[in-house]
């Protein structure tokens, strides 16, 4: 019908937008990024000095970096393990063909909608020694290990910032499990209801093989999602007490723009946790395919 | 056990899978429900009363939230933003997933590869080039400096979506039509673009649930107080009434309620595109 060349320049054009922003607001800045942690410089400042590899050497050197590290991996772990566990659960639960069912599902999913700063700020005075929940279980149900400073102790800090994310967001890892639970035909129940199976086989050998797919979108998300988080850990600690909940992203946002000249070091923190995405996310669908193929094959 | 004893039983465990389960929604929503309570009570009864009912309702906080928010504009930052990007994401990303689904060259394979590649690509990794840049550019503080920033990091997982989609709509329609004298510009947006409407809704609510909520990105490019949007500006009146708890619960509800109301009205949309959406990774 068309020519080669004009299908080309068709192409061409329908991709121009696109192509031209892509380009231009994305893959460049991905190679300025490295480009530019080799470098010492500040955000507002267009000189530079070229430092080589320093700002990786110096990676742990910078006070509150190895803790920033170890942070991000155990956050990002935890949160795809209890994500992913709270939204199978409100899943299978709200499953049932329960009479409130519906309901109850657009109340678990409606805190997806609010922001992770205003989550983090609600739970912040929740988790306060003086005036929060805790403070009341121990009054007046004398659970007094519930009466802690949640965020100023160094040691539940971080746990206690991610129990709120876990919160917000497990109405959107129940959807995504009920999706998955959609497909699983019924008559395979059925057939295990004569055999006289029980409900924890059931699950285990029926419903967790077959929402495998579920599973591995699921934790992928989780799992990067946590190794970027921000927003909650900004608007609750800061990255404090101390550097007790510091993160990679908390890092270099502080680096970068509220100490003079460290730009650098911020965008070799950046090119870090862009290879951890990267490789984790390689493995773990490396890993999860290879169960899904165990069970389709 | 007799059959009837058994169904009986299996109707009493329901009943309490029920109550358990209302009862654990309610400590879900207690957090907001808390929150709302405390937005109408004074500092007083906030100091002596701080969980629970207000003891009598006082709507002097929102006053203050209101104006020191500035809320209408900043309201009218969120909402225009989100619009305009959203309207450019669903064209940009329409457009440009038509000739990698229907054109088959070598080149339209490579840039589909491309866009697939840049989904993996975590915003971090771009944020300080892209501000400096910005800076250079006198982009910040502008608002199609932050549609900008919108349209290209949604853009690539919008064009997976729509090339998936496109590849499914026989091409018998957009060829009858070229026959009929129509140019490929008028057969996409005459004949296949009416029938994207299903990956578009997609398209539109996985947007609005990361742009309406950003925090971060807006903190850094919108930093003038009259074009702030709603996230960040709540997050500076934290900061200033750090001890104002009273104030600081009243500007949450106000900040946090257009989102729900945007959740109530789209509910079943935002189901099923959280789960198109979710392959994203």
């Amino acid at each position: 019908m068309i020519g080669k060349k004009r299908t080309f320049l068709y192409s061409l054009l329908f991709m121009a937008p696109a192509i031209i922003l892509v380009l231009l607001i994305n893959i460049i800045p991905i190679i300025q990024n490295f480009y530019f942690s080799f470098f010492s410089w500040d955000i507002l400042d267009p000189n530079m000095t070229f430092v080589g590899f320093d700002n990786y050497a110096n990676f742990f050197q910078t006070e509150g970096a190895a803790v920033a590290l170890k942070n991000t991996i155990i956050y990002a772990i935890l949160a795809a393990i209890f994500k992913n566990a709270a939204g199978l659960l409100f899943a299978l639960l709200l499953n049932m063909g329960l009479k409130t069912q519906n309901v109850l599902r657009t109340c678990i999913l409606s805190t997806t909608m609010i922001s992770l700063v205003i989550s983090g700020f609600t739970w912040s005075y929740l988790y306060h020694p003086q005036y929060g929940i805790g403070y009341f279980a121990e009054k007046y149900l004398g659970l007094s290990f519930l009466n802690q400073d949640w965020l100023g102790n160094p040691k539940l800090a971080l746990y206690a910032i991610l129990v709120v994310s876990i919160w917000q967001i497990a109405g959107k890892y129940m959807v995504i499990y009920l999706a998955g639970l959609q497909s699983v035909p019924k008559d395979l129940y059925e057939a295990s209801d004569i055999d006289g199976a029980g409900g924890w086989t059931k699950f285990k050998s029926i419903t967790v093989p077959l929402i495998i797919p579920s599973i591995t979108v699921g934790v992928l998300n989780a799992l990067i999602q946590g190794f970027k988080v921000f927003d909650e850990i900004y608007s609750m600690t800061k990255g404090g007490p101390g550097f007790a909940t510091e993160t990679l992203t908390t890092l270099m946002y502080s680096q970068t723009f509220t100490y003079s000249g460290k730009a650098g070091y911020g965008s070799s923190i950046s090119g870090i946790l862009f290879v951890i995405v990267l490789v984790s996310s390689l493995i773990v669908s490396g890993f999860l395919r290879k169960s899904e193929d165990a069970v389709y094959g | 056990m007799s059959k009837r004893s058994y169904i009986k039983s299996k109707k009493r465990v329901r009943i309490l899978i029920e109550i358990i389960m209302i009862i654990i929604t309610a400590v879900h929503l207690f957090p907001v429900f808390n929150l709302v309570c405390s937005s109408l009570k004074t500092s007083g009864d906030l100091m002596y009363h701080p969980v629970g009912l207000p003891h009598e309702i006082d709507l002097s906080n929102y006053q203050v939230a209101w104006e020191t928010l500035d809320y209408l504009r900043t309201l009218f930052n969120t909402t225009f933003i989100c619009v305009v990007s959203i309207l450019l994401i669903v064209l940009v990303g329409a457009f440009a997933a038509y000739p990698i689904a229907r054109y088959n060259l070598k080149f339209n394979k490579v840039m589909y590869y491309v866009f697939l590649a840049l989904i993996m690509i975590p915003g971090q990794a771009i944020l300080i080039p892209l501000v400096r840049m910005y800076y250079r550019l006198g982009l910040v503080n502008t608002y199609h400096g932050m549609v900008i920033v919108y349209i290209v990091s949604a853009a690539p997982f919008a064009i997976f979506l729509y090339t998936g989609f496109i590849k499914t709509i026989p091409k018998s329609l957009e060829e009858s039509a070229i026959i009929d004298g129509c140019g490929p510009f008028g057969a996409f947006i005459r004949i296949v673009f009416p029938l994207l409407k299903s990956v578009t809704t997609t398209v539109i609510i996985l947007n609005i649930m990361s742009i309406w909520n950003d925090f971060l990105m807006p903190m850094l490019i919108l930093q003038k107080k009259e074009m702030r949007t709603l996230t960040p500006s709540i997050f500076n009146f934290f900061e200033e009434f750090s001890t104002s708890w009273n104030y600081a619960f009243a500007a949450s509800v106000l900040v946090m309620l257009p989102g729900i109301l945007i959740f109530l009205l789209l509910q079943k949309h935002f189901v099923e595109g959280m789960v198109a959406g979710s392959v994203k990774s």
